[in-house]
């Protein structure tokens, strides 16, 4: 039986007993890792931390496991994505005011690996400046709705809040992303204005 | 309600680039290898009368940890073997070369000097977190260092506001990616436990699997088939099955039996198209993904 079957098995069952621990925990690493990855790099964790930042997430639910209630694990994972990613920005920012320099990822940064071109990058890097405008919660279902392309149900699921809230947190997140975004456009258009 | 237009279907091109840019951002095959080695050394940590273990129990901390090596092993094995195939795949190829991966923080924008680093609970910016919360852990337990029990009784929901997690100690702040700080367990070393613990069908399995690889890689593929056999007699609803084919694939072809791999490799992939193992299946015998 693979790791996911006897995940599924499991939750047929209803209960976490039912798996071998180490199954359980693996099945969900490849399972949600990339999910939860991607998560922390929208949520503003850099990109030299975030591999650290997710492995942080899933021994938050190792420790957890057998707390974990079999269909609720993905919430769990998110959440705790978030809390990390918080803990992860605050730790930058105050290494960025320490530093007194550039945001840690521009100068850490490696380059752009061969599958990526670099305008690409230059688009990732504009975007999570973008979503940076946006608060936490905000942000959050913005990135769900928008790039994880979740729908409103599925996000109220995720987060546990109303489908009504989810729907006007992206509303608010949307006008926060536009005027942001067309500021930084105007910034990149019309970089400095010679003197 | 209904739901609105997402953003990569509007009319703004700017954003729609935007947007898109995010999906080309993914981890490395290498983070996830990492991660379950990681996870294998944290697993060794629970208490093996740990409620919930009374069927994992039957598999030890050694176990699980050797389990989860045997896993990346096998994948890397899996992924070496492709690695004339694909770019991608030479990358990973590259890194099962250089042997076992160690868990090692990298990130030195999360490292600190000190040994614990409080997560403070979001408060009016979080979202409202509900009973399955993270922060239901207990506050100031230990995430790493010395194992603790796992806090079933701790499932009772912590008001978010008021509690905080601790790490201890988070991230490596050494410079060096191979140092671990002393008196924390290294997550990946995969220090054993002293006591070695009893054969488990899943140590077997794993046995066997590593035994053919071994025989595989020395190049012994008869050998390997052999042992792959065995596997297969043994243990027909074996938690490393498809590992198990991914191996045997692998084997055919070295073994110079091509039909008998892409035959088999077929089944692998249309058990599960998107899986590692379908990957992995399609590299070693040079087909395209899937579009």
């Amino acid at each position: 039986m693979s790791a996911q079957a006897a995940l599924s098995k499991a939750a047929r069952l209803g209960a976490a007993e039912e798996l071998d621990p180490h199954v359980r925990l693996a099945a969900l690493a490849r399972e949600h890792f990339s999910f939860i990855w991607r998560s922390l790099r929208r949520l503003g964790v850099t990109e030299p931390a975030v591999d650290d930042a997710a492995q942080q997430v899933f021994e938050v639910a190792s420790r957890r496991l057998f707390d974990l209630q079999v269909g609720r694990e993905k919430a769990f994972l998110f959440k705790t994505a978030i809390l990390i990613a918080t803990e992860a920005r605050r730790v930058a920012a105050r290494a960025r005011s320490e530093a007194g320099g550039p945001e840690l990822e521009s100068i850490r940064d490696p380059a752009p690996g061969p599958e990526e071109s670099a305008l690409m990058r230059e688009r990732r890097l504009l975007l999570d400046q973008a979503l940076a405008a946006l608060g936490l919660d905000e942000r959050t279902v913005f990135v769900l709705y928008e790039i994880e392309e979740l729908s409103l149900t599925e996000i109220a699921e995720l987060v546990g809040i109303p489908r009504g809230t989810v729907a006007s947190r992206l509303r608010r997140a949307r006008e926060s992303f536009h005027s942001e975004v067309k500021r930084l456009r105007a910034r990149r258009e019309f970089p400095r204005r010679s003197p | 309600m209904t739901a609105p237009r997402r953003l990569i279907e509007a009319d703004d091109e700017f954003e729609r680039d935007l947007i898109r840019s995010a999906h080309g951002d993914r981890p490395s095959q290498r983070a996830l290898e990492r991660l379950l080695s990681g996870l294998g050394g944290q697993l060794s940590k629970l208490p093996s009368s740990a409620p919930g273990v009374a069927t994992g129990g039957k598999i030890g901390g050694v176990v699980l940890a050797k389990w989860l090596l045997a896993g990346v092993a096998v994948g890397l094995a899996t992924i070496g073997g492709a690695e004339a195939t694909g770019r991608a795949l030479e990358h990973r190829g590259r890194h099962a070369a250089e042997g076992p991966i160690p868990f090692v923080r990298t990130s030195p924008s999360l490292a600190t000097s000190s040994d614990r680093v409080s997560v403070a609970a979001p408060h009016e910016d979080a979202l409202s977190l509900a009973q399955d919360a993270p922060s239901a852990l207990v506050p100031g337990a230990p995430l790493r260092g010395a194992a603790s029990p796992v806090p079933r009784a701790a499932a009772a929901p912590t008001p978010l506001a008021s509690s905080a997690i601790e790490f201890a100690p988070p991230i490596a702040t050494s410079p060096s990616p191979s140092a671990t700080s002393p008196g924390r367990p290294a997550l990946g070393s995969f220090a054993l436990p002293a006591v070695e613990a009893p054969p488990t069908t899943l140590a077997q399995e794993m046995r066997l699997l590593d035994a053919a690889r071994r025989a595989l890689a020395s190049g012994a593929p008869q050998s390997a088939l052999a042992t792959l056999t065995t596997y297969e007699r043994a243990f027909q609803n074996g938690v490393l099955r498809p590992e198990a084919s991914v191996l045997k694939v692998r084997a055919l072809l070295a073994a110079g039996d091509r039909a008998a791999a892409a035959a088999l490799g077929q089944q692998v992939i249309e058990q599960a198209p998107n899986s590692e193992h379908a990957v992995a299946v399609r590299a070693v015998l040079g087909l395209r993904s899937n579009p």
